[in-house]
């Protein structure tokens, strides 16, 4: 029986903060193009998420779970509060819908609306597969200092369409909880980010997130549609697809309490 | 009849049938040195054990607080001052170590694990099986060394190796999350796997700077000797008055219940071999006895009382037998200074490994059971001797003449 | 005492002189009346080959039947002796690699003889909390009813009572305790259904049980089937097992291959067990060993024992080869004798294990109780039951039969050079 206790293989990165936040602070009308050729790989970073600080959003996307003989389709809602506190509900369909998960700093807790009960994920559960997707509630959990924990490079500027591209390398430092060797961004000038490769220590590549559409979204330009593969398994998938997304929206305390993740809908 | 005749008639008619004898002889050397050498193995099994369970990071003692058995995290620490080592019994202790070990979840690039996230002083572990283990890489330098050793099972698990960097994450005393980045100093390669798929090691303080608190969860102590368990265990419970103080035989009864058990396989095996042997005995020494028909009817009728023909039967079978041992015992040692100290099973079945079993075996001699060996061997030729000097004792003077 | 026998095998020797290879019956008898003629010397001697074949089939049939027993009840208590699954489930153990249509593999296998008993299960990998605490754990789905009858861990050291009905959950001591809940305490369930969709199930806690094991009283949550399939969306007739109790170990043997079939993988005990297959075969070499020894050493007194009657017939050799026998013919004289010897101590060990094993297969052995406790550790039964082992019996019996051909070889080689002038002479 114990044999059957296999956990999923999944691990933490930068990706929640590219799921939740990152989508939302990488490009502002406002700043749409990258200062020239002398910006550093920590401001492009920075610059990207200095911006989601303090500034809250919603967002409804669509996550498909391909695998090769089944797939679906779900529908999210997403509030964020700063980069550290984070709340997501499953919307459709109907036999997942109102099932939460709430981020508090390094907290997590889900919500299941079948049993009208929140439960505190414990460390031992974080390495599992959220929603049945490629992604790990590690990959959720990311504590809002994570930039600190790598050394930033850009490692080569291309022009293509109009837009600078920057490859950001990001090596996780010595005692960094991330275990990667390396991890490698493609961010246009307008800070859409266009992909995000993952290696192992021996700097081999294993996942990649990649960005397939972008789009406008409350006057930004952002990837809408990202997919997340290993590249191992090509027919194994998690795909977001972003709908609406409001940015400095006015999001009450309340909502990223437990009560709230209770009570809402 | 002076026993000093008695003993020469024994020995003449020993002497008389060499070759037979001989044959003899060998039989009993043979099964001597059988049951030496299976003693030999078992003793090793028996003592390996033990050594294994104590230096599995039990000690002959181990001290918890109350309830970490039951819940062992970080919250069932407690704290120990400077220099805590108890004064007691000095001479009888072999080492002292303090540390820490929780459940933590450890992860690499591809694979999750659950492991006992264990905060050791190097310095203090000489008293456990990480001063045996051979190391790829190098062992941890100083109890705030930040850096992990793992087991070479648990590296091949994670497909990693040494000087990668390996995510860890377990509760701190808050009740939250901790998690971090250690480098892999080395792996580790101990006897058997079951150990190196469980502990993962770093130094103490490094450990409780990560989960925030300066408390152990064990203390556990090495004895020169097994021996002194017991007046150790007595000033433990008064010194730890309000923690558990536990034996490794309460720790690990299984492996205890082991321990005892191989008291018993030794006497099965001495009594197999020997009743095998018996019957050879038993046959020479009636053959003895028929073919000296004449001479003790002879004697008979000379005033040789029964309980003499009795003792020169019972004689003549300690006599071959202390022969046989002592041939059997000198050529037992000889092939245990011969053999080489480990004996490596690993090739006869991979399933020792394959379950965690160590497949190695330190034989051991004991002079103790050398001892035993003859005293039971020289019982069981006064046994066989019985039946015989029975028959012995039933020639008739007129028996013998008639013939 | 030679006196009769001497003149006994030369009335012999010359009545069979003219061919010796025709005269074969009469060898046959010459041996036969040779060896009883010393009946001590010929039943110490039988009884030490009779004690090595004993050693070998008796304790082998011990052994096997102690493995057996282990294996039943090991068997019986959660793992069944067969277990159906999806092809890849083993490997792959996803809550999608399930098998349809259980209720049909069940009413089949059910009607097979051989079957007792055949439930199904659906297992998955799912969070386990009560409160603030929360443990991952395997939840099983199982028809309860079904399990209550042949599952011993539903009877392990219990407190409160095994699953009665929907909405119960029977689980293992140490995940209780480290989830600091008691009997009639809610425990909530979450894991991930079909699909990556949400599973998720609240139950009362209605018992616990300790079998000794920590993997099986540390991580394994029991609910009914029918709530699991609800809760990880599986059709009312998907399972991930189907686990089969067969009447006995020999009868699962035999119905394992005939269940298996495309899209359905059949494991047996061996493949559910491979630590006991390990263990058995480690044990098998132990048993030679100490049966070589043993046979060593009864080789030894037969070796001993022809020495003896070499030295005492050496007188009646010399008469029978003064009457025109060759050396050759008394060593095949005495190698018959050796065999005669050796059928006796066969005949005497393999029916002292017949009766002792028949007897004992009946009524079984009481195994010690205060062994108990690392008996209940290796999954043995509290009474044993041997099973005689042909497997001993055809290593055992060549090995003795050529050893006492070899023992009676030995001593008798020194016959060819025997002159029967120096042999007569040594009666004096």
């Amino acid at each position: 029986m114990t044999r059957n206790l296999h956990t999923r293989i999944d691990s933490s990165s930068l990706i929640w903060v590219t799921i939740v936040f990152s989508l939302v602070g990488l490009t502002f009308t406002d700043r749409s193009h990258a200062a020239e050729a002398d910006i550093t790989a920590k401001e492009l970073v920075e610059a990207a998420i200095d911006q989601t600080r303090g500034i809250s959003s919603y967002a409804e996307f669509s996550m498909v779970i391909h695998r090769p003989d089944w797939e679906r389709t779900s529908s999210l809602k997403s509030w964020t509060r700063g980069r550290k506190d984070a709340l997501i509900r499953f919307i459709a369909p109907a036999k997942d819908a109102g099932n939460a998960t709430l981020k508090l700093g390094n907290k997590m807790w889900t919500f299941t609306p079948k049993l009208n009960r929140t439960i505190r994920l414990p460390y031992s559960l974080m390495s599992q597969s959220w929603g049945g997707s490629d992604f790990s509630y590690t990959d959720l959990s990311r504590s809002d200092n994570w930039l600190n924990e790598y050394d930033l490079s850009i490692a080569s500027v291309t022009t293509e369409d109009d837009h600078k591209i920057y490859t950001l390398v990001a090596i996780p430092h010595d005692n960094a909880p991330v275990v990667w060797g390396k991890e490698e961004m493609l961010i246009r000038d307008d800070y859409v980010m266009l992909q995000h490769t993952f290696y192992d220590q021996s700097m081999e590549p294993l996942k990649t997130l990649e960005t397939l559409e972008i789009g406008e979204r409350d006057g930004r330009m952002m990837a809408t549609r990202m997919r997340m593969v290993k590249l191992n398994a090509p027919e194994k998938y998690t795909e977001l697809i972003w709908g609406e997304a409001d940015f400095d929206v006015e999001l009450e305390d309340q909502m990223f309490t437990l009560f709230y993740l209770k009570s809402g809908e | 009849m002076p026993i000093t005749l008695l003993a020469q008639l024994s020995l003449r008619n020993i002497v008389r049938h060499r070759r037979r004898n001989l044959m003899l002889l060998m039989a009993i050397a043979v099964a001597v040195l059988t049951v030496l050498m299976a003693n030999t193995v078992i003793r090793g099994m028996q003592y390996d054990l033990r050594e294994q369970t104590v230096s599995n990071l039990n000690g002959h003692i181990k001290v918890h607080a109350p309830g970490y058995l039951d819940d062992p995290s970080i919250a069932r620490g407690f704290e120990l001052a400077a220099g805590w080592e108890p004064k007691i019994n000095v001479s009888e202790v072999e080492g002292w170590a303090a540390r820490i070990r929780i459940p933590a979840v450890i992860m690499s690039e591809r694979e999750t694990r659950g492991i006992q996230f264990v905060g050791i002083d190097p310095a203090q572990e000489s008293i456990s099986f990480l001063s045996k283990a051979h190391y790829d890489g190098q062992p941890l330098n100083t109890s705030s060394d930040r850096r992990i050793i793992i087991g070479k099972e648990m590296a091949d698990q994670l497909e990693t190796q040494v000087g990668r960097r390996l995510v860890i994450i377990t509760q701190g005393s808050d009740g939250l999350n901790r998690e971090a980045g250690f480098r892999i100093a080395g792996v580790y390669d101990t006897e058997g796997t079951a150990i190196e798929k469980i502990f993962v090691f770093t130094g103490v303080t490094a450990l409780q700077n990560m989960v925030d608190a300066i408390v152990v969860t064990e203390v556990s102590v090495r004895l020169v000797d097994d021996a002194f368990q017991l007046s150790m265990l007595d000033s433990l419970l008064r010194f730890f008055a309000d923690l558990e103080v536990k034996t490794w035989q309460q720790l690990e009864p299984l492996a205890a219940a082991f321990f005892l058990f191989a008291e018993s396989a030794i006497y099965l095996y001495f009594f197999i071999i020997m009743t095998a042997l018996i019957f050879g005995l038993v046959n020479t020494l009636v053959t003895s006895v028929m073919e000296r028909v004449h001479e003790l009817g002879m004697l008979r009728a000379v005033g040789m009382r029964p309980g003499a023909v009795v003792m020169q039967v019972v004689i003549e079978s300690t006599f071959i037998m202390m022969i046989g041992v002592a041939l059997g015992l000198t050529l037992g040692w000889l092939i245990f200074q011969l053999l080489p100290p480990v004996l490596d099973l690993s090739s006869f079945s991979e399933g020792f490994e394959k379950f965690g079993m160590p497949a190695k075996i330190h034989l051991r001699l004991h002079v103790s059971d050398m001892v035993l060996i003859t005293v039971m061997s020289m019982v069981f030729g006064v046994l066989a001797s019985l039946y015989p000097a029975k028959r012995a004792v039933k020639i008739s003077p007129l028996e013998a003449l008639r013939l | 005492m030679s006196d009769i026998s001497l003149t006994d095998g030369t009335l012999t020797a010359v009545a069979i002189r003219p061919d010796i290879k025709r005269a074969t019956p009469e060898l046959w008898g010459v041996a036969w009346r040779n060896i009883t003629r010393t009946k001590r010397r010929t039943w110490l001697t039988a009884c030490g080959i009779a004690f090595a074949i004993l050693m070998m089939t008796f304790v082998r049939s011990l052994q096997v039947g102690a493995f057996i027993g282990a294996v039943d009840n090991s068997a019986r208590i959660m793992l069944g002796h067969i277990q159906l699954q999806h092809p890849v489930y083993e490997d792959d153990p996803a809550i999608e690699n399930s098998i349809h249509g259980i209720n049909d593999i069940i009413a089949d296998v059910e009607s097979r003889p051989g079957v007792e008993i055949v439930s199904a299960r659906a297992q998955s990998f799912a969070l386990t909390s009560s409160g603030e605490r929360s443990f991952g754990a395997q939840i099983i789905g199982v028809q309860y009813e079904k399990e209550a009858v042949w599952s011993s861990l539903t009877r392990m050291q219990v407190d409160g009572r095994y699953i009665e009905g929907p909405g119960e959950a029977f689980i293992g001591s140490a995940l209780a305790r480290n989830l600091g809940i008691t009997i009639g305490d809610e425990l909530v369930i979450l894991g991930t259904a079909v699909e990556g969709g949400v599973a998720a199930l609240v139950a009362d806690v209605v018992g616990t049980y300790t079998s000794g094991q920590p993997e099986l009283d540390r991580a394994i949550v029991q609910v009914p089937l029918q709530d699991f399939q609800v809760a990880w969306t599986l059709a009312p007739d998907e399972a991930h097992t189907v686990i089969v109790i067969a009447e006995s170990v020999a009868d699962s043997e035999e119905l394992a291959p005939q269940l298996g079939r495309a899209g359905l993988r059949s494991l047996n005990w061996r493949d559910l067990q491979p630590e006991m297959v390990q263990m058995m075969e480690m044990k098998l070499i132990g048993t030679y060993v100490l049966f070589i020894l043993v046979a060593i050493i009864v080789i030894f007194s037969v070796v001993n024992s022809f020495m003896m009657i070499i030295f005492e017939r050496t007188p009646e050799f010399g008469m029978l080869m003064a009457v025109g026998m060759r050396p050759h013919h008394i060593i095949i004289q005495l190698q018959i004798e050796a065999l005669l010897v050796c059928i006796l101590g066969i005949i005497l060990g393999l029916g002292i294990t017949a009766v002792g094993v028949g007897i004992l297969s009946e009524t079984g052995i009481a195994l010690p109780a205060q062994a108990g406790e690392l008996l209940k550790s290796m999954a043995m039964p509290e009474r044993m039951y041997p099973v005689f082992s042909f497997g001993a019996l055809f290593i055992a019996v060549p090995v003795m039969v050529l050893g006492t051909q070899l023992a009676a070889l030995i001593p008798g080689l020194r016959l060819r050079h025997m002159h029967a002038v120096d042999a007569l002479r040594s009666a004096e």
